[in-house]
C-alpha cells in the first residue's frame, strides 16, 4: 500500500499527529484535532517532494514530526533505514547532522541576540565541526558566500538585514551541519514577489551543488509546482493526491486538487476560469467527515463518499490518490 | 462635469521618525473614475498602504500629507476629522487584510453593520438589523438571520472577510479601498472572494482600488494598474497592457520572477538585491541599483512620470518593450 | 559576489542591542532623572559613612529633637544623633536588603519559571501548583511569623522577604517562556541538536532578560519599602542597624514636635523609591516595548 522505490531516503508508513484538546477544570482531553491522520509516502534520494494544501491541512505538522520537533502519535519513519522516531541521544543528535529544516519566518527564526557569525559558531562547535575561532570564521564565511551573503555581513544582527537577507541566513544554518535532506517549512512564503524568486532560485542551485533532498512545504501551487519533482497534495490531515509535478497538474485525478489548480489565480488578464469556485470552507479538523474527508465540498461527491473511507492507493504508474471515483 | 471619482494630485505622504523623515509616498498623481476597478500593487515598503490611508485619513498624528486628494469635487485634505468621519464609511469605505482584527470581538456581526447604517443613515435599529441581513446575504452568507447574532469569532476566516465587506458596503460606498483584501485567506476561499467582488462590482457600480502584492490577483479583478516602488509610482497601464508590454524594468522584473504553472522553467528571473530602506533611498533612478538595464544617467538623474502612449504611463529613461527604443526626460537631483 | 556588495545599499554599522537601548533611554528625561537618583543613592551607599556629618551613632543626648540648623541639616533625633547622617549611612542598608532580596527571589523564581515553561505537561503542573501554594500564603503574616521565630535581625528580614516573593519571577518567566518557546529560532536551536539546557540557557533565557530586568528595578523600590515597614514594626532590622525603618519607627512618637525625625527618612524612601520606578518605566519602554500596555 505505502510507495516504495529503489533510491528512498525516507520511508513514511502511516503517520498520524493528533492533538489533544484540553478542557473542564481538571484539563481532560476532550477532543483531538486530527492535524496528520494517517499518511504515507517516501521521499526519494535526490528530489524535491512538494507537500501542499490550505492552512490547517497538516502540512507543516508533518515536517515538525520528521524533523523531531514534535512526537507522532502513532506510524513509523524511516531514514536510510533508521526508524526516525526510536532515536535517542546520539542517534538524534547524528540524525539533527543529516537532516535539517528552514522555518517560515525570517524575523522569528533567527536568534535576535546573536550576530550571524555566534550564531552560526555555536552550531558549528557543538557538533565539532570547527573548533578555534579561525576554523570557525573560515566556515561561517563560506557558508555566507553559498547562500549569497557577503563576508562583511557576520558581525551583523538579524535586525540588521532584510527579509530575504535573514531567510539566507537561515538557509545557512540549514547548511552548516552539511545535511543531506532539508525540510523546507514555508520557506517563501512571508516574503516579497522579487525576493520569493531569489530564494526558490538559490534552493534549486544548493540542491544541485550539494546534492540536497528537499521535503518542500508551501501552500502555494505555483510555487510548489516550480520547485518540486513530485507533489503531495493535503487536505484536513489525509494526504489525498501525490504523483509527478506534470502529471498533476495536466491530469489531476482528485476533485479537491482540480479545485485547487482551478482555484489559483493566474497572473494572466487574458485567462478566465472555467469551471465555478469550489463552495465552502474546510472543515474543523477537530470534528472531520466521516467517510471521505472532502465530501462536503466535492464536486463529484455520490453516495458512497461520506459512508466509507476511501484508500490512498495507486491508480497508475507513480500515481496515487484518495477517492472512491477510481477504486 | 469630471468624471474623475477621485483624483490623487501630487501627493507627498512623510513620518517623522526618530531616525528621520521617511518618505513613504512621494509625488503621486492618478484618478479612478465612477465604477473602475484600479489595481495598486508593490512590495512591502512601497507605499500603496499608505497611499491608501492617507485617502481614508487615518494616518497617525506624526505623518505629513502634502498634495490634494480630489473626491466628487472636493479636497479631502482640506477637511476637518469631524467632516472626513462623516465621508468615511459613507461615500469611502475600506476593507482590511485581516478580518478578525478588523471586526469588533464583542459585538455580533449585525450590531457592526447596523451601527454604520444607524450613524451615517440614521435609520432605527430595528430596521438597520433587518438591512445588515440583507447585506449579508448579499455577501453569500448563508441564512442570514442567524448570522446577524453571531460574533465574528463563531465565523471562519473566508466568512469574516465576507462580513467585512458587507459592513464596507452597508452604506453604498461610491469608493471602495480594499488593502489586501485576500491575502490572509485560502487559496479556494480567495478565489470565493475575488469572485464575489467580481460580482458585486458588476450589481453595485462602486469603484473599487485593489491594493495587493499579488499580480495574479490584480490579473483577475482590476482594468487599471498602478506600480509602486520605493514610495513612487513607476508605470500605470491597462491590465493586458501592462501584461503583454511593461515598460517599466521592475514592473517587467516582477512578471518574470513569478513561476507561471504553464511553463516549465529551471531558474526564474530574479530582481538582485532588496527595497531600499526609505530613510536611505538611492539618488537618481530609485530603481537603478537592481536594474540590470541601469545606466549612468540613471544614477544621477530621477526619471519623471510621463505618458508614452496613450494611457500608458511610466518613470524611466529607458523603458522597456518600446519598438525602437526611446530616451524619456527626467529632473536633476 | 562583488556585484552582491555593490548592490546592496546598506551602510549602517552594526549596533548591538545595548547601544540602541542607551541611545533610546538618552530620549526619556524621566528615566534620566530616576537614573540619577539611583546613582546618587548607591553613591551614598558605597562611600556614605565617609561623608557624613556627624557619625551616625554618636549620641549627644542633651541636644535632643533640634530643629535643623546649619551644624544638623536636618536637625537631631530622639538621641541627638544627626539625622542626615543616619540618613546617608542607611542607604547602605536599604540597598543591602533590595539587591540580596531581589538575587535569592531571582535565584528560586527564574529556574521555577524557565523548567515549568519549557518542558510543560506535568513538571509544569507540579511547579506551578507549588507556586500558587506560596502565593496563596499571606506574604506580609509569613514574613512577621518568621521574623517572631527567629528574632530581629538583617539576615531575617532577608530571608522573610526572599522565600515568599519569588513566585512573581516564576510566573513571568513561565509566561515569557511559553510564548519564546514556540519561537522558531527556538525551534530552530532544537533543530540543529542542542540539548534542552543549552537551549533554555542560551537561547531562551536572555530574550527574557528584558523583562526580569524591568520588573527586578520595580520590585527593589518594593522591597526597600517593605523591609522599611517590617522595621517601622520593630520587627525588622535591629534598632541599632540605623535602617530608615527603623528611625522613623523610633521617631514617630515625636511627630508633633519634631516633625524632622520622621519626615525626612520618610522623604529618602519616597525619593528613592520614585527613583527606580522612573528608572524602571524608562528601562520598560527602551528595553521591552510589549510590556507597555
Amino acid at each position: 500500500m505505502a510507495p516504495k522505490s529503489n533510491g528512498t531516503m525516507m520511508q513514511v508508513q502511516n503517520l498520524k499527529k493528533h492533538f489533544p484538546i484540553k478542557g473542564g477544570i481538571l484539563s481532560r482531553t476532550v477532543g483531538l484535532v486530527r492535524a496528520v491522520d494517517d499518511i504515507s509516502f517516501e521521499i526519494r534520494q535526490g528530489e524535491t517532494l512538494g507537500l501542499v494544501g490550505e492552512s490547517g491541512c497538516g502540512k507543516s505538522t508533518t515536517g515538525k514530526v520528521l524533523m523531531r520537533l514534535l512526537e507522532p502519535t502513532s506510524g513509523e519513519a524511516q531514514f536510510s533505514g533508521d526508524s526516525i522516531f526510536q532515536l535517542k541521544g546520539k542517534q538524534l543528535y547524528d540524525y539533527r547532522k543529516k537532516v535539517q529544516m528552514i522555518y517560515q519566518d525570517p524575523f522569528s527564526s533567527l536568534q535576535p541576540r546573536a550576530t550571524v557569525e555566534d550564531m552560526l559558531g555555536e552550531i558549528l562547535k557543538y557538533h565539532g565541526l570547527a573548533r578555534t575561532r579561525q576554523e570557525v570564521r573560515e566556515r561561517v564565511i563560506e557558508l555566507m558566500e553559498m547562500v549569497g551573503l557577503s563576508d562583511f555581513h557576520i558581525g551583523r544582527y538579524p535586525h540588521e538585514f532584510s527579509g530575504g537577507q535573514r531567510q539566507r541566513i537561515g538557509i545557512a544554518r540549514a547548511l552548516s551541519l552539511d545535511p543531506e535532506m532539508i525540510i523546507c517549512d514555508e520557506p517563501v512564503s512571508a516574503l516579497d514577489v522579487s525576493i520569493q524568486s531569489q530564494i526558490i532560485n538559490l534552493l534549486k542551485r544548493l540542491q544541485k551543488k550539494l546534492n540536497l533532498t528537499y521535503l518542500f512545504i508551501a501552500h502555494d501551487l505555483s510555487v510548489v509546482k516550480h520547485i518540486s519533482d513530485r507533489i503531495g497534495v493535503m487536505y484536513l490531515g489525509k494526504l489525498v493526491e501525490l504523483t509527478g509535478e506534470e502529471e498533476l497538474f495536466y491530469n489531476p485525478l482528485h476533485p479537491y486538487t482540480r479545485s485547487l489548480l482551478e482555484a489559483v489565480p493566474i497572473p494572466d488578464p487574458e485567462r478566465t476560469r472555467v469551471k465555478a469556485v469550489i463552495k465552502g470552507d474546510v472543515p474543523s479538523a477537530s470534528k472531520p467527515p466521516p467517510g471521505c474527508v472532502f465530501h462536503t465540498r466535492c464536486p463529484e461527491k455520490f453516495d458512497r463518499c461520506p459512508q466509507e473511507k476511501p484508500q490512498f492507493h495507486q491508480v497508475k504508474d507513480d500515481h496515487y490518490v484518495y477517492c472512491h471515483l477510481y477504486e | 462635469m469630471n468624471e474623475n471619482l477621485l483624483e490623487v494630485k501630487g501627493l507627498h505622504t512623510h513620518f517623522h521618525t526618530q531616525d528621520g523623515i521617511v518618505r513613504a509616498v512621494e509625488d503621486v498623481n492618478f484618478s479612478i473614475k465612477t465604477g473602475e476597478t484600479l489595481g495598486l500593487v508593490g512590495e512591502s515598503g512601497c507605499g500603496k498602504s499608505v497611499t491608501s490611508l492617507s485617502i481614508m485619513g487615518l494616518l497617525p498624528d506624526t505623518s505629513e500629507v502634502y498634495g490634494e486628494i480630489i473626491f466628487e469635487g472636493e479636497d479631502l485634505l482640506k477637511k476637518t476629522k469631524r467632516q472626513m468621519r462623516r465621508i468615511r464609511g459613507n461615500d469611502l469605505s475600506m476593507i482590511f487584510q485581516e478580518p478578525m482584527t478588523a471586526l469588533n470581538p464583542v459585538y455580533t456581526i449585525g450590531d457592526q453593520i447596523a451601527e454604520t447604517l444607524r450613524l451615517h443613515q440614521g435609520m432605527r435599529k430595528n430596521k438597520a438589523m433587518k438591512k445588515a441581513a440583507d447585506y449579508l446575504e448579499l455577501v453569500g452568507i448563508p441564512s442570514p438571520e442567524q448570522r446577524v447574532n453571531e460574533y465574528p469569532h463563531q465565523l471562519s476566516g473566508g466568512m469574516q472577510q465576507r462580513a467585512m465587506i458587507a459592513m464596507a458596503l452597508s452604506c453604498d460606498p461610491k469608493l471602495l479601498i480594499a488593502d489586501e483584501p485576500t491575502t490572509a485567506l485560502d487559496v479556494t476561499i480567495q478565489a470565493q472572494i475575488l469572485e464575489l467582488m467580481k460580482e458585486l462590482k458588476d450589481r453595485i457600480k462602486t469603484a473599487i482600488v485593489l491594493i495587493t502584492h499579488d499580480l495574479a490577483v490584480i490579473a483577475e479583478m482590476c482594468e487599471r494598474v498602478i506600480v509602486m516602488y520605493s514610495g513612487r509610482i513607476v508605470e500605470i497601464a491597462g491590465i493586458k497592457e501592462l501584461f503583454k508590454r511593461p515598460f517599466h524594468p521592475y514592473t517587467e522584473g516582477l512578471i518574470n520572477s513569478i513561476p507561471k504553472m504553464h511553463e516549465k522553467t529551471e531558474f526564474l528571473y530574479e530582481i538582485e538585491g532588496a527595497v531600499p530602506n526609505p530613510l536611505d533611498a538611492p539618488p537618481g533612478c530609485k530603481f537603478h541599483n537592481r536594474c540590470d538595464f541601469a545606466q549612468e544617467k540613471c544614477r544621477q538623474n530621477e526619471p519623471e512620470l510621463t505618458s508614452l502612449e496613450n494611457n500608458h504611463l511610466v518613470r524611466c529613461f529607458y523603458p522597456r518593450n518600446v519598438e525602437g527604443g526611446v530616451e524619456l526626460s527626467g529632473t536633476q537631483k | 559576489m562583488a556585484d552582491q556588495q555593490k548592490k546592496s545599499p546598506e551602510i549602517r554599522k552594526s549596533k548591538s542591542f545595548q547601544a540602541d537601548a542607551i541611545r533610546r533611554l538618552k530620549k526619556n528625561p524621566m528615566g534620566i532623572i530616576g537614573l540619577i537618583i539611583i546613582i546618587i543613592f548607591i553613591f551614598l551607599a558605597t562611600f556614605g559613612r565617609f561623608i557624613t556629618p556627624h557619625d551616625p551613632f554618636e549620641m549627644n543626648v542633651p541636644r535632643h529633637h533640634e530643629e535643623p540648623s546649619l551644624e544638623y541639616p536636618l536637625g537631631t533625633d530622639n538621641f541627638g544623633r544627626c539625622v542626615l547622617s543616619r540618613i546617608i549611612f542607611g542607604a547602605r542598608i536599604s540597598i543591602l536588603v533590595g539587591l540580596t532580596v531581589i538575587f535569592f527571589r531571582m535565584l528560586i523564581g527564574i529556574p521555577v519559571g524557565l523548567v515549568s515553561g519549557y518542558y510543560g505537561g506535568i513538571v509544569e503542573s507540579i511547579l506551578m501548583r507549588i507556586t500558587d501554594a506560596v502565593i496563596a500564603f499571606p506574604g506580609i503574616i509569613l514574613a512577621l511569623a518568621i521574623m517572631a521565630v527567629r528574632g530581629q535581625g538583617l539576615e531575617n528580614v532577608i530571608l522573610a522577604l526572599s522565600v515568599t516573593g519569588w513566585t512573581t519571577y516564576a510566573r513571568l518567566v513561565r509566561s515569557e517562556v511559553l510564548s519564546l518557546r514556540e519561537r522558531e529560532y527556538v525551534q530552530a536551536a532544537k533543530g540543529v541538536g542542542f540539548h534542552n539546557l543549552k537551549v533554555m540557557l542560551r537561547h531562551i533565557l536572555p530574550n527574557c532578560l528584558a523583562s526580569i530586568i524591568v520588573y527586578s528595578t520595580m520590585t527593589i523600590a518594593v522591597v526597600i519599602i517593605a523591609e522599611a515597614s517590617l522595621s517601622f514594626l520593630g520587627l525588622g532590622a535591629a534598632a541599632r542597624d540605623a535602617t530608615w525603618g527603623t528611625q522613623m519607627s523610633m521617631e514617630r512618637d515625636y511627630l508633633r514636635y519634631a516633625w524632622w525625625g520622621v519626615t525626612f527618612p520618610g522623604a529618602a524612601i519616597a525619593i528613592v523609591v520614585l527613583g527606580f520606578n522612573l528608572f524602571g518605566d524608562a528601562l520598560r519602554d527602551v528595553l521591552d516595548p510589549r510590556l507597555k500596555d
